[in-house]
């Protein structure tokens, strides 16, 4: 009982936090300080130093703060922290677990795991950032690098090796690796240095490409014969492409009967395997819905043949199939054929669809997935990137610097776009992965071709979820779904359907929708949406969490993560589908915060960066030791304001809030300490930092 | 995948090692009190114990190579759609040997060729239950056959061979009567690091690997180079594949292959191998048994063996020890119901605790 109150109190005070943030820092303030913030966070997943918030705000004219900012991105973006935030969002996107910035090898991520982090793969992508490769190398790069690492060095050596075995190699590169390789010791393990692999003009480059020959994405994919490097090529449809193809199992009765009459061990002939890899192949053949994603997976597959464990020095020819979406939204199939995984790579980076794909990751990553992204929008932006010689650093100073970052257009009751709905439908998508009939709803919209088919799939939504209010019994999610959908979910359904179900073009569907009787509460607009990854305001999370709260107390006590469960609190995604398993916080976050801040502020800490400077009088009258002696009460109302002024500002970053803002901000912590009379100054000043820690403001970016 | 790359990283980096430090054997000996290792005269590894008994590394050899065969059946080709699986029985040719630490000279003289008694608690040596197998694959050009000279059966090194009920499909593979696998792989269901799922996987890679077919049969002669690179690895798994070029194409052929018949014979047969009877001193000297030669090394400065489940490591003393390098072929040393595989060290420290 304890335990629900507490949570309840918890769940409660994130609540008050939220609502009294949309009225400050995010629809007014002190805009370039807020700026400035998110772009720090952004960038290095890092608050910005307090002193350059001072100075940005000391500067009155529009363009000198225009400039103060081009500045201090220009300076994040040479960062290490950067590099490492970069990364980890590659890593995102390719679902692998994520790099930890500081090589924490806690309980989650056994050694061999830490070893993999530290790859060829990984090196290519922080050279991009560290060095402002073009994003092209992801795909074309054949002289990869290795780290200064013996184990791993060597690990991955016995992968390329095999690929320029020729003389050359044995002559040049390899023996200047072995040589590498004998001088290192086991102390050399934390280097951070980089050896290059494989040269350019090796036997073997013919069959590499960029990341996807990498030992660490081989291992992510793996394949089987019966698999047939599917997995790799629906990875390159994603992460190249943005085309997303989900592995289902289709229904069928003779497999169903044949598993049956083995479990009973009434036909061993033929084998099981055997059966499977011949149907599998058969219904890969003949169904047409097998067909659907197979067309476009299995001739880029067939570049891998060869490639199973690692890439064969030998090119497979294969094809590139996929739909090009035309600026006017129509798909045009391209079939080029490739003469080899190289060949794949740099025919891929010659697409259209590469590009306008690419730039969608940045728009997600910087914008904000859930703000519409127009495919007009996408050519231009493509356009844009390909102007910057596909440099990444250039195309997200770009970015950071356009008026789709600074005002995004997020939610508009009269211009409610598909995207708006793209976080509510991968819930609903996720329940239904394995249902060959229903359709994949975040996978892009229309949801069919056919407009007849989708008219049918939205008017099915409608009665699905019940919007209607008829209050039936078995309307979506149902109870055993694992979540609800909230009423702002509620209300952002009802409206985009009763709008015209638009797409991010702002099109609104030709056919009538079964919309009459449809009511939602208008007001829902003001409440706050904003999840861990996707959307132009986010929350704190993962790495970048554990990295504020170290800047913050100096010290690496927070950091600790000792197993799976509090990355998902974190808002970790997870790997094996690249979805947060929690979209946004919940009390399991807060509690962990205040767990934090109570490991944090200790003896060890000390008190004094969180007491004003110069101290108060009563404060300044006692050592630090004695601050226990101190009751919260006895401090005069000038002396609490200025103890929570002093900590919000290094908390929350200075002049982050509106003036307005800030003295309402002061005077919610003031009333939430009302109740601490008679705890100690120190014991205060844990509340504080735990209610400024736990509330939007903070959190939020 | 990790587990073999770092079988095959120790194997590189051990040979890479034993290969400078054989041949030039600079002992620091003992302080007193201490063992003192050698290598005698006729080529035994001689530790003497300071009231001169002496130990060395026993051995013998026991298995009949034809325990190791096994079925494999061909059950897919991606090149054929009517394909119809083939029966065929894969011959390793292989041979077990078993190493254990045993007397050289002892005023006890029965104990003289016996292996010490396998009890860590009694403070004798530990017998050590290492078996080699003949390497049939390694990095080279050529086929490596690794073993210890077994001189009542010098007719057994031989070629793995693969003989097939009929021979129809593999003619379109066929450059004379030569096939080239260019990629040979192997399956096995393990923990993808990343995300934790349990999976099959293609776990290890030979490429390039070359067969000879005479009448029914292929018999592999070489090939260029692997990943995971031992015969435990390009046969563990429920099914193997192999990549082969038919003209332009490339065509994928599933084998599947029964080990548990392989793997049940030999611990069948293991039983023979513990007798402490019929072991014989190895001999470090011998041309004929050269890569042996070069896997041992002695150690006169280190103090520390890493310990994994690949290694036995019998820890006495702080300043000396022995290893001897085993290629462990078929990883024949057993734990649980699983067989590990790859390079098995032994590493043995003497010291002054040694029961004398």
């Amino acid at each position: 009982m304890k335990k629900i109150l507490y949570i309840g109190v918890w769940v409660l005070l994130l609540q008050v936090n939220a609502f009294a943030a949309e009225e400050s820092v995010f629809n007014e303030g002190n805009v370039y300080n807020t700026r400035l913030r998110k772009i720090s966070l952004l960038l290095q997943g890092t608050m910005p130093a307090n002193s350059d918030l001072e100075n940005l705000a000391m500067i009155h004219d529009i363009n000198e703060k225009e400039n103060f900012i081009e500045t201090k991105i220009n300076e994040y973006l040479m960062s290490e922290n950067y590099v490492a935030k970069m990364t980890n969002r590659l890593e995102e996107l390719y679902r692998v677990r994520l790099t930890d910035p500081e090589g924490r090898a806690f309980e989650a991520f056994e050694d061999e795991y830490l070893q993999s982090t530290n790859s060829s793969l990984n090196i290519l992508f922080s050279d991009l950032f560290s060095k402002n490769q073009p994003w092209d190398n992801l795909l074309t790069l054949t002289n990869y690098s290795l780290p200064l690492s013996y184990n791993v060095a060597n690990e991955e050596m016995n992968a390329y090796q095999f690929l320029v075995y020729n003389h050359q190699f044995r002559d040049q590169a390899r023996s200047e690796i072995e040589n590498f390789l004998d001088s290192l010791t086991y102390e050399d393990e934390d280097g951070t240095a980089s050896i290059p692999l494989i040269s350019n003009n090796a036997m073997g480059v013919k069959n590499l490409a960029g990341s996807i020959t990498t030992e660490r994405f081989f291992s992510r994919y793996p394949t089987t014969k019966l698999n047939a490097n599917r997995k790799r090529a629906a990875a390159i449809f994603r992460i190249f492409l943005c085309d997303s193809m989900e592995a289902v199992v289709l229904p069928s009765e003779s497999d169903d009967k044949m598993l049956f009459d083995l479990s009973l061990n009434a036909n061993q002939e033929p084998s099981h395997q055997d059966s499977v890899m011949t149907s599998m192949a058969k219904k890969h053949g003949e169904d047409p819905q097998c067909q659907s994603c197979h067309h476009k997976l299995d001739p880029m597959a067939k570049t891998f043949l060869g490639s199973s464990v690692v890439p064969n020095k030998e090119p497979s020819p294969g094809e590139l199939v996929f739909y090009e979406q035309k600026k006017d939204g129509s798909k045009e199939k391209i079939s080029i054929p490739v003469s080899g995984l190289n060949d794949l790579g740099h025919k891929i980076t010659n697409q259209q669809q590469y590009l306008t794909c690419q730039v969608t990751h940045f728009w997600n990553w910087f914008v904000g997935e859930n703000v519409p992204l127009s495919i007009e929008k996408k050519y231009e932006l493509a356009e844009v990137f390909d102007g910057l010689e596909r440099k990444p650093n250039d195309f997200i100073k770009f970015l950071l610097q356009s008026e789709d970052f600074i005002h995004p257009v997020n939610l508009q009751l009269d211009d409610l776009r598909y995207a708006n709905l793209k976080t509510l439908f991968t819930r609903c998508d996720s329940c239904h992965t394995n249902e060959i009939l229903a359709p994949v709803l975040s996978q892009g919209y229309p949801f069919s071709k056919d407009a007849s088919v989708n008219i049918n799939i939205l008017n099915k939504i409608i009665s699905s979820t019940d919007l209607h209010e008829q209050k039936s019994v078995d309307y979506m999610p149902p109870q055993n779904a694992g979540w609800t959908m909230s009423s702002f979910e509620r209300n952002l359904l009802k409206a985009w359907i009763t709008t015209g179900a638009k797409d991010n073009d702002g099109i609104e569907i030709e056919q009538e929708l079964n919309t009459s009787g449809i009511t939602y509460d208008e007001n829902f607009i003001t409440s706050s949406n904003f999840k861990f990854h996707d959307t132009s305001l986010r929350y704190l999370n993962n790495y970048d969490l554990l990295k504020v709260f170290k800047e913050i107390y100096n010290s690496g006590t927070c950091s600790e993560l000792s197993n799976v469960n509090e990355l998902i609190t974190l808002g970790f995604k997870d790997p094996r589908d690249g979805k947060s398993l929690i979209e946004s916080p919940n009390f399991l976050l807060l509690d962990w915060i205040k767990n934090c801040v109570e490991k944090s502020i200790s003896i060890n800490t000390g008190y004094s960066s969180f007491l004003p400077y110069p101290f108060e009088p009563k404060v300044a009258q006692n050592t630090e030791m004695k601050l226990d002696d101190i009751l919260w009460g006895e401090l005069d109302e000038t002396e609490k304001q200025t103890i929570i002024q002093w900590n919000t500002d290094l908390l929350l970053g200075y002049k982050v809030l509106s003036a307005e803002s800030y003295d309402s901000y002061v005077y919610r912590l003031l009333m939430a300490l009302e109740t601490s009379k008679d705890s100690s100054l120190k014991e205060a000043i844990k509340k504080i930092h735990v209610t400024i820690l736990t509330s939007s403001e903070f959190l939020i970016y | 995948m990790k587990v073999p790359f770092l079988i095959v990283s120790t194997l590189m980096s051990v040979l890479m090692i034993v290969s400078k430090a054989f041949g030039e054997i600079q002992l620091e000996l003992p302080s007193q009190g201490l063992p003192k290792v050698s290598i005698n005269n006729e080529g035994l590894l001689e530790i003497e114990l300071p009231n001169s008994n002496k130990f060395t590394i026993l051995y013998k050899s026991q298995l009949d190579p034809n325990i190791l065969n096994m079925d494999a059946e061909i059950v897919n080709n991606s090149c054929e759609e009517q394909f119809v699986p083939v029966k065929c029985k894969f011959k390793t040719n292989t041979f077990v040997d078993r190493f254990a630490l045993g007397w050289l000279s002892h005023e006890e003289k029965g104990l003289i060729n016996k292996p010490f008694n396998n009890d860590m608690d009694s403070g004798t040596f530990s017998e050590t239950n290492i078996w080699f197998w003949e390497n049939k694959f390694g990095a080279g050009d050529d086929f490596v056959t690794v073993r210890v000279p077994n001189k009542s059966k010098p007719e057994i090194i031989i070629n793995p061979e693969l003989q097939c009920e009929n021979i129809s499909w593999i003619k379109p593979f066929l450059i004379n009567s030569e096939l080239k696998i260019l990629e040979w792989t192997s399956e096995i269901n393990t923990q993808n690091l990343e995300t934790r799922v349990s999976e099959n996987r293609a776990s290890s890679a030979f490429f390039d690997v070359i067969g000879e077919l005479k009448s029914d049969t292929i018999t592999f002669k070489s090939l260029s180079h692997g990943v995971s690179m031992d015969v435990s690895s390009l046969l563990l798994g429920d099914i193997l594949g192999w990549t082969i070029k038919s003209g332009n194409k490339l065509c994928e052929l599933s084998i599947k292959a029964d080990f548990n018949l392989i793997f049940n014979n030999l611990i069948n047969q293991l039983g023979n191998l513990e007798s402490p009877d019929g072991f014989t001193p190895l001999k470090l000297s011998s041309s004929n048994i050269e890569d042996i030669d070069q896997s041992f090394r002695i150690n006169g400065n280190q103090s520390i063996i890493e310990e994994n489940k690949d290694e036995i490591i019998l820890k006495f003393g702080p300043k000396m020890y022995a290893e001897l390098y085993i290629l462990d072929v078929l990883g024949v040393i057993q734990m649980g119901t699983s067989l590990s595989t790859g390079v098995t060290k032994l590493s043995i420290e003497l010291s002054q605790e040694v029961q004398q």
